[in-house]
């Protein structure tokens, strides 16, 4: 039987031999291979006899300029629009200040020749002050044979704010008026003539309305701009395999999305404009099979975004204290909503017996811009659709964790009674208890391509990252969370070392 | 024809085909005519490239545990009427491991002691796989006359 079968097995051996070795001399359709085969292969064979380092390094130093170019630019930009900001929002304040106007005996206020406000400005009632019955003292612990003029739409109750923060700078506002503290104040007040005090009044709630409009717009406008510009070298690695540095570059409109806000006291007007940022750093792609590659980026980001926030101030009798004038020192603990912090702030006033009696709401409204720094550490897999010569389309969903290490914060606080404008303050402070928290989240883009020639290719890549867990930490005195969302609209320019 | 006789379809032999194009003129300074012919040379660059495809699949993985499904050897009787694209289609149908073993061991002249080592298997696996190889074969021809 086995030598049956070794005879049957030596024959079929030597059929497929004879048959396929005949074969071999010709050639039909169904054995030749396709053309396609040949031009692959040759592609993947040409790009080492065309190598040209010189001009790889010429257009290296280009590339790099480009970048820094943008990056001053968009800085110069965003300078500029905060400044305007800025400058419309100080623009019809009529800030305290000293001048050589009559001293009336009850009261350290009075009308004069020397104040400074804008044309529409009322003028202050002086009536009032000057009986000694109702006027406010407007400023605590000045002495009372100081000459102080005011001028406001309003009763200009409100003598000061201040913060329970301990590591909060108050910084000298940009119109070059001059901020103190109280103590400051108490100790320069001989030197009057030379300062503004850190009160101010704006002429109305509606100015600030019509420049929150003015801000909307140029939010709108900015935003409108040229698409940001993302230089983002990734490799062509089609056939997989390899690590391949990449540079990264990138412009970025951010925007934050909060959640779980207080609603008692609290509202939450504006917050989900997208603000121009910046990212670069470098990584590395991965070729792992024929149509998928892994990226790895470590990334600088500075991203920034700005947010509005109302709160009331509900009068607490309890905390009265009346004074010799007649007025009453009242103080306020203010609960400042912030994105990704929250703190406690102390607000003084003083007010007229009338204004008690309102019982009106007191309305601390605040805007608050803010910068983060963070690193960032993403891996996105891609996956690449089509890939032939000239053009390439990939898409990738992976997942991106960010290192915030440093946060700046500007807020700008109005108070209001009755809908009426009682004082303004600007607050800078570095928040660095916000610091060193991480979060992550997800990123997807997608990635047209288009291959100028064996080492280079420019492409357009769009991105989106959303992170899934707060920036906002549960310490803080509420209990919202704050989430970041990333647009990218990116040009993109290769490299293949 | 390499590449179809090792892969078991067309869409497979021309990848691994083009991967065998590269590897040819990428390393055609290492060849030395005085050792052989070109020919050879190329065939042998384009079995090895097979045999990197098939191992990237784990195509020789638990080759012991192939499961038996061959039917008793027959005769043959107008096996001249087989083509050579029928004969290849044949091979293409095998499993991986009888098919590459069939391969290098009738067609392209490698013994069992080779086999053993280019794929890690044992010289008695090597010997079983063309076994069954040989006896699926024959069953298919059997079907086709």
């Amino acid at each position: 039987m086995d030598h049956k079968n070794e005879n049957a097995y030596n024959e079929l051996d030597k059929l497929f031999q004879s048959r396929l070795k005949e074969q071999r001399s010709g050639s039909e359709e169904w054995n030749t291979p396709s053309d396609d085969v040949f031009e692959k292969a040759m592609a993947q064979i040409e790009p080492k006899k065309d190598r040209k380092p010189f001009f790889l390094w010429f257009l290296l130093p280009l590339f790099f300029l480009a970048m820094l170019g943008i990056i001053l630019f968009q800085h110069q930009r965003v300078q500029d629009l905060e400044e305007k900001i800025y400058s419309l929002n100080h623009k019809d304040q009529v800030t305290l200040s000293n001048s050589n106007s009559e001293t009336t005996e009850n009261t350290n206020i009075s009308d004069g020749n020397g104040l400074t406000r804008t044309e529409n400005a009322e003028v202050f009632d002086t009536k009032q002050i000057e009986d000694g019955e109702e006027g406010p003292s407007i400023m605590k612990d000045i002495p009372s044979n100081q000459n102080i003029t005011v001028a406001n739409s309003v009763k200009p109750d409100i003598l000061t704010t201040e913060n329970s923060l301990h590591n909060r700078d108050i910084h000298t506002p940009k119109n070059n008026s001059f901020t103190l503290n109280q103590d400051e104040l108490n100790n320069t007040s001989e030197n009057l003539n030379e300062f503004s005090s850190p009160v101010s009044f704006d002429r109305n709630f509606e100015t600030l309305n019509a420049l929150s409009g003015i801000q909307s717009r140029l939010d709108y406008i900015h935003d409108l701009q040229a698409p940001p510009v993302l230089h983002q070298p990734h490799l062509n690695n089609e056939k997989g395999g390899g690590f391949y540095p990449m540079l990264i570059w990138s412009s970025e409109l951010s925007t934050i999305h909060m959640t779980n806000l207080p609603v008692a006291t609290f509202s939450l007007k504006a917050y989900d404009d997208y603000y121009l940022g910046y990212a670069f750093g470098v990584g590395l792609s991965q070729g792992i099979k024929n149509k998928w590659r892994l990226d790895y980026a470590l990334t600088y980001h500075n991203q920034y975004n700005q947010s509005h926030f109302q709160n009331e101030l509900l009068y607490d009798s309890s905390k009265e204290v009346q004074q010799t004038n007649g007025n009453v020192e009242y103080t306020a603990d203010v609960q400042i909503v912030s994105p990704i912090g929250g703190h406690d702030e102390k607000v003084s006033l003083q007010l007229r017996q009338s204004q008690i009696q309102d019982q009106e709401k007191l309305i601390n409204d605040t805007y608050i811009d803010q910068k983060y720094h963070s690193l960032g550490l993403s891996l996105v897999p891609n996956y690449q659709f089509s890939n032939n010569d000239k053009i390439d389309f990939s898409v990738g969903v992976g997942a991106r964790l960010h290192y915030l290490f440093g946060f700046n914060e500007t807020m700008y606080l109005s108070l209001y009674h009755d809908g009426n404008h009682l004082a303004s303050e600007e607050i800078s402070s570095d928040q660095s208890s916000m610091l060193n928290r991480i979060y992550g989240g997800l990123y997807g883009r997608a990635d047209f391509k288009y291959n100028i020639n064996d080492h280079y290719s420019v492409g357009l890549q769009s991105g989106y990252y959303r992170s899934l867990t707060s920036l906002k930490k549960q310490k803080s005195t509420d209990q919202a969370k704050t989430y970041l969302s990333t647009l990218n609209l990116n040009l993109t320019f290769s490299l293949k070392l | 024809m390499i590449c179809l006789r090792y892969q078991n379809g067309r869409f497979d032999a021309e990848d691994c085909l083009q991967n065998a194009l590269v590897k040819i003129f990428s390393k055609l300074s290492t060849f030395d005519p005085d050792k052989g012919k070109f020919e050879h040379w190329s065939s042998r660059v384009v079995t090895n490239e097979n045999l990197i495809f098939l191992r990237k699949r784990k195509a020789f993985d638990n080759l012991d545990e192939a499961e038996d499904r061959i039917a008793a050897p027959t005769h043959f009787s107008d096996e001249q009427a087989l083509s050579p694209k029928q004969l290849t289609s044949i091979i293409q149908k095998l499993p991986e491991g009888y098919r590459t073993v069939f391969n290098l061991y009738v067609l392209d002249g490698y013994t069992h002691q080779e086999i053993a080592q280019i794929l890690n298997i044992s010289v008695g696996t090597s010997k079983s796989q063309l076994f069954k190889a040989r006896k699926m074969l024959q069953q298919q021809l059997e079907v086709l006359l």
